[in-house]
């Protein structure tokens, strides 16, 4: 059962790094948001493998999976927020190219 | 609000949910019910479905502010209320239903508390949240469009800011941090017509969303290694393996602190700050560069002070004290040629993130207070001045340039003064808020062995004063080229008249009779 | 009597702050002018009441010491003793002359010059009289914006560059003095002393309740000595001030020259060298050579040499007396840093006789740049028989400057020369050539200006002095007399305290002498580059 854990965490800690690397590569805000989910939800995996390790018959914690549920709650939301404000940036322009956004430094 | 209920809940600690939480948490009920009432009142205000018709701005505003003043109130209240509680004024609400170390298990561990450093940070919010209101309702006049969701988001970020100071749970901050950040993304791109509202809006969105990536991924490997993420049992799993503290827990921590550090707008993860404070519309800058500095600050100052007393390992004091000193430099030394005030603010926005990083990482039992008292005289001033750029800024324009401000001082004297004033604040200048605060977080940076950073501080903001006196020179020593774009400030609505007094009066009265918050600030102390 | 104090030093600041609320209109500016003069006019005759009843042996004199901030124990505490009570005294007489002044010169936003004049006023009287580090820090501070609007609205051609200059050197200087303070008051708490008070915490240190380890006494020493040496200003941190001098308007530089620098001089006697009395004597340097002391003489001498080499050179007569200025300065610092009774003494008068003489010349230089807008001296030449008022006056404050006997520049340097000599011979040797070609430099700048041909027809029809110009000059000249001819008046105030001072830091360099072998390795921050050891040095 510690494998199987520990494998997850490996994993999840893959997930994490793709994630982050590909926020770093990526150009297009909607890859970017992607990435992203994919951090958060490295970060589920991670939790619900966790709680597996902690879990203890005595006392039934779920803690790390109650954890992995509002994250998910809040990544909702995020994607909800974060596609509308997408949304409205392609409203202006066909192409949305992180680099190109750079209004400001002009 | 909801996880320390839910918190409780699980611990099985029913009695505690009778009306003392609502009298403790009654900043956050407050604003929560005026969330709700201006949901509604708009929702039933529409004939028909759609953009048009609503809550009018006047009504929001003015429930928004009386709601506000009423919270604040409502802290004043709870704050007195806490000293006469059985376990003593020090102790806060709920820190004696946790368990010792000793206990076998941390599930009843409360997720929430509420003691004076929470309930300081609540005022100086509603503080944030009144003079920005005032703020806004001249700079939507002067717009075609006002959504009516801009007040329910400015209330719903505020409790997010509230609930982030009293969390004790790093789940709880999380939410926390959400709630504070997802309605600012929505706010800072308030002006759908507006492209550089927009791009604001998308920067700090992916900003903001990415730095959540990295807290929630550090607090799950936390997670792994303590068994849960509350803040006592995290420092007494760090105090049991004091000497050797498992490297995955580090990383854990690690994370955590670089999320943060991305909130905070701290070097080198700050690249966000200028381009998002520069396109945001001012009022929200405004709302963004206070509010958000002082719940995150307050946030990791509670994180330092409850969780990392025990660790050993100087790596994270050293990296701490690195990213501060990188922050003085960085933003001091981008500043010092910036044009556009809003952007020369944000700047030294980092700049300030490093002097206050000084006093956290401190870690003296009085540096949460030292850091209160910076965060209180830096809001005023940093409130006010965006307040004045929002008014100065011409038609069409929502920023102000340093040579815009050609003899401003002919033009609009009293603002003028005020706008110094505020700056010398900033700078750190003898009988304003900014001296006492600067001397506190220095003087307990000393105490904590970092005389040499102090040093470095001091040399910074020497360095600060440069750019704070490039707008008094451009107020009142350069004239005006005829033919050039400059200045033509319209009449000052009374809801500023008011806010400006607010700000720079507390900033001289702090500056000249600190006495006055420092007594109450001894009771914010946090740690053992 | 003790209020007298509070009344001498607010009254400025509270008409400064009646201004204000003054409409900002053309027929109220005569309103203005007079609420400014008479008010500092007040001021000084309020002063002049703390004379009699001064008291030259009984050290701090009209006390008036309130809790500010009771949490660190920084306490409202001001007082006066036989230094101080000269240069408060200096303060409140220059404003009311430098005041009539401008009323000829400056004609742009009167209203804001004037309030920024009286606040001015206000804060560096609280420098002279603050007994509170956090309040001497307060005032020291605070004298700084109303001199950076000074120079930088009223002020010349390049008056941004001057005065952000100014703003920034002198800056620099008092945050580090500030990061020592802190780290003072940290020291202080730690051994239970929760005090900001000067007299309290140099009496603890004198007599060795206090004791600050040998390696904090010399890096807060040096902080310390960077704020006042800057604002001297001492060689090489002297650049600031001839900028500052030449773009500041006429009343700017009087108080410039007169009482700001004052301040730095002040700032050694009553701060940096009481609060850490071993930290001049700790010998530096690979072998121990030097000390500190040493040093800080070598520069004022260097100084001196220096500032009257440049001022030999410089074709703008105020830019020369901005440089006079600096080698003026550096002779007061060599007899503070003689230790020397003698010399201190001299020093201190000399810290007045500055204030007054450059004070004069400025004025002078600026009558003359008002007739004619330019301070060439080119442009000058054959003045003595166009103007003979100006010419008289100019003489006599040009001799006293150079330290001519029977005038005040001669006491205090002569002093100041013979007290070092006992100490260290060499420099003084040095010195007393700066004296020669301060004679120099001034008697051929005199020349060049009033005597020979009127080269410059416009300088044919210029007026002599006028009335308000005679009522501002005549004090400062009749003063040149009286220290000159009686300076008892003046030493029987100043011995007392410098005796007190001078006793203080010689138990302490006797100390330092007696353990002259134990040496304290510097670990951090300093590496093998210095070593300290607490060699008495000469003494």
């Amino acid at each position: 059962m510690i494998d199987m854990v520990v494998n997850s965490v490996w994993l999840a800690g893959l997930m994490f790094a793709i994630g982050t690397l590909g926020v770093m590569i990526h150009r297009h805000p909607v890859i970017i948001f992607m990435c992203i989910e994919l951090m958060l939800n490295a970060a589920n995996l991670a939790l619900v493998a966790f709680n597996r390790h902690h879990f203890s018959p005595a006392w039934r914690t779920m803690d790390g999976q109650i954890y992995a549920f509002l994250i998910i709650v809040i990544a909702a939301a995020e994607v909800a927020v974060g596609l509308a404000i997408i949304v409205a940036l392609f409203k202006h322009r066909t192409r949305v190219d992180i680099d190109e956004i750079n209004f400001l430094k002009r | 609000m909801i996880l320390a209920l839910q918190s409780t809940l699980e611990a099985g600690h029913l009695q505690a949910l009778d009306r003392s939480l609502m009298i403790a948490l009654a900043p956050v009920v407050i604003l929560t019910i005026a969330v709700l009432v201006l949901l509604l009142v708009d929702y039933f205000g529409r004939k028909h479905p759609g953009p048009q018709g609503g809550i009018s701005l006047q009504n929001a505003s003015t429930i928004t502010i009386a709601s506000t003043v009423l919270a604040l109130l409502g802290t004043l209240g709870t704050w007195g209320w806490l000293n006469t509680l059985p376990n003593g004024p020090s102790q806060g609400l709920f820190p004696s239903m946790i368990p010792s170390a000793s206990a076998a298990r941390w599930d009843f561990a409360p997720a929430f508390v509420v003691d004076h450093f929470f309930l300081f940070v609540c005022l100086l919010v509603c503080v944030v949240v009144i003079i920005t209101s005032l703020n806004f309702i001249p700079f939507l006049q002067r717009k075609e469009r006002y959504h009516a969701e801009l007040f329910p988001l400015l209330l719903l970020s505020a409790i997010g800011m509230m609930l982030i100071t009293g969390s004790r749970d790093l789940i709880t901050t999380f939410m926390s941090l959400e709630l504070l950040s997802l309605p600012l993304y929505v706010m800072c791109g308030l002006n759908d017509k507006n492209r550089l509202n927009k791009e604001s809006s998308l920067k700090y969105f992916l900003m903001g969303a990415f730095a959540s990536g990295f807290f929630v991924f550090g607090a799950a490997l936390i997670y792994g290694m303590a068994g849960h993420l509350n803040y006592t049992v995290i420092q007494n799993m760090i105090a049991e393996t004091a000497q050797s503290v498992d490297p995955v827990m580090l990383i854990g921590i690690g994370l955590v602190g670089v999320g943060i550090a991305f909130k905070l707008g701290m070097v080198p993860f700050h690249a966000w700050v200028p381009d998002v404070y520069q396109g945001a519309p001012t009022p929200v800058t405004a709302f963004m560069a206070t509010g958000v500095k002082v719940a995150m600050f307050a946030a990791a100052t509670r994180i330092v002070l409850e969780c990392l007393p025990g660790l050993q390992a100087e790596l994270w004091r050293d990296a701490l004290v690195l990213f501060a000193c990188l922050s003085m430099l960085v933003g001091n030394l981008f500043a010092l040629h910036q044009m556009s005030a809003k952007r020369l603010l944000a700047f030294s926005a980092i700049a300030h993130t490093g002097y206050l990083a000084l006093g956290m990482v401190s870690g003296t039992p009085a540096s949460g207070s030292a850091v209160l008292f910076y965060l209180a005289g830096y809001t005023f001033a940093s409130l006010g001045a965006f307040l004045l750029i929002t008014w100065m800024a011409p038609d069409g324009q929502d920023d102000v340039f340093l040579d815009q401000m050609h003899e401003l001082w002919q033009k609009a004297p009293k603002a003028a003064i005020c706008l110094t004033i505020l700056l010398l604040s900033m700078g750190g200048f003898p009988l304003t808020a900014g001296f006492f605060g600067k001397f506190v977080v220095f003087k307990e940076a000393w105490l904590a062995g970092l005389s040499s950073i102090v040093i470095f501080a001091l040399l910074n903001s020497a360095v600060s004063f440069y750019y704070y006196l490039r707008f008094v020179i451009a107020m009142y020593m350069t004239p005006a080229v005829p033919g050039e774009a400059s200045l033509n400030p319209r009449q000052m609505p009374g809801g500023y008249v008011f806010s400006m007094v607010m700000t720079v009066g507390l900033t001289i009265i702090l500056g000249v009779l600190p006495q006055l918050l420092l007594g109450a600030l001894d009771l914010t102390n946090l740690g053992s | 009597m003790s209020s007298l104090l509070l009344i001498v030093t607010f009254l400025p600041l509270l008409a400064g702050l009646a201004l204000l609320f003054v409409p900002n209109k053309e027929q109220s500016l005569p309103t203005v002018r007079a609420t400014a003069l008479w008010s500092s006019v007040v001021t000084f005759v309020l002063s002049l009441f703390l004379l009699p009843s001064f008291q030259s042996s009984s050290g701090l004199q009209f006390a008036i010491d309130v809790p500010w901030i009771p949490q660190w124990g920084v306490n409202f505490h001001i007082a006066v003793d036989g230094i101080s009570i000269w240069l408060v005294l200096l303060n409140t007489l220059l404003f009311p002359l430098a005041i009539l002044t401008s009323m000829q010169s400056v004609r742009l936003r009167e209203k804001m010059y004037y309030i920024l004049m009286l606040v001015l006023e206000a804060a560096v009287t609280g420098v002279f009289l603050a007994q509170d580090i956090v309040l001497f820090y307060v005032f020291f501070e605070a004298t700084l914006i109303p001199m950076y609007f000074l120079i930088g609205i009223w002020g010349g051609q390049k008056r941004l560059y001057a005065t952000t200059k100014f703003v920034l050197y002198t800056m620099v200087g008092s945050l580090l003095m500030l990061g020592a303070i802190i780290g003072l008051y940290v020291k202080a708490s730690a051994a239970g002393y929760n005090t900001f008070d000067i007299p309290t915490l140099t009496s603890l240190i004198g007599d060795g309740s206090l004791v600050l380890d040998q390696q904090f006494q010399f890096w807060a020493f040096l902080a310390f000595f960077l704020a006042f040496a800057i604002k001297v200003p001492l060689f090489p941190l002297h650049t600031w001030l001839p900028d500052a001098h030449t773009e500041a308007p006429t009343a700017g530089s009087i108080i410039l020259a007169g009482v700001l620098l004052k301040m730095g001089t002040y700032g050694f006697i009553r701060l940096a060298i009481p609060l850490f009395p071993d930290a001049p004597f700790m010998a530096i340097g690979p072998a121990g050579l030097a000390n500190l002391r040493s040093i800080i003489m070598a520069l004022s001498v260097i100084g001196i040499i220096y500032g009257a080499l440049v001022a030999a050179v410089q074709v703008d007569v105020k830019r020369l007396v901005a440089y006079s200025s600096v080698a003026h300065m550096g002779f007061i610092m060599l007899g503070l840093f003689s230790f020397n009774q003698i010399a201190v003494d001299g020093a201190i008068l000399q810290m007045v006789n500055h204030g007054i003489s450059t004070g004069a010349l400025f004025m002078l230089v600026g009558f003359i740049y008002e007739r004619r807008h330019t301070r060439l001296i080119d442009n000058f030449g054959g003045l003595a028989a166009v103007m003979p008022v100006y010419y008289t006056y100019f003489l006599i404050i040009m001799l006293s400057s150079v330290g001519l006997p029977a005038l005040n520049g001669f006491v205090g340097e002569f002093m100041i020369l013979l007290g070092s000599f006992q100490e260290d011979w060499l420099m003084t040797l040095i010195a007393t050539i700066g004296v020669i070609l301060a004679a120099v430099y001034l008697l051929f700048m005199f020349r060049r200006v009033f005597f020979g041909e009127v080269t410059h027809a416009e300088n044919r029809n210029l007026k002599d002095l006028n009335m308000p110009e005679l009522v501002a000059i005549t004090p400062l000249a009749v003063l040149t007399l009286v220290i000159g001819l009686f300076p008892t008046l003046f030493f029987r105030h100043i011995t007392p305290s410098s005796e007190a001072f001078v006793s203080d830091v010689l138990t302490h360099a006797d100390d330092d002498f007696e353990t002259a072998s134990t040496d304290i390795n510097v670990e951090d921050g300093l590496g093998g580059f210095v070593s300290f050891n607490t060699n008495g040095g000469d003494l």
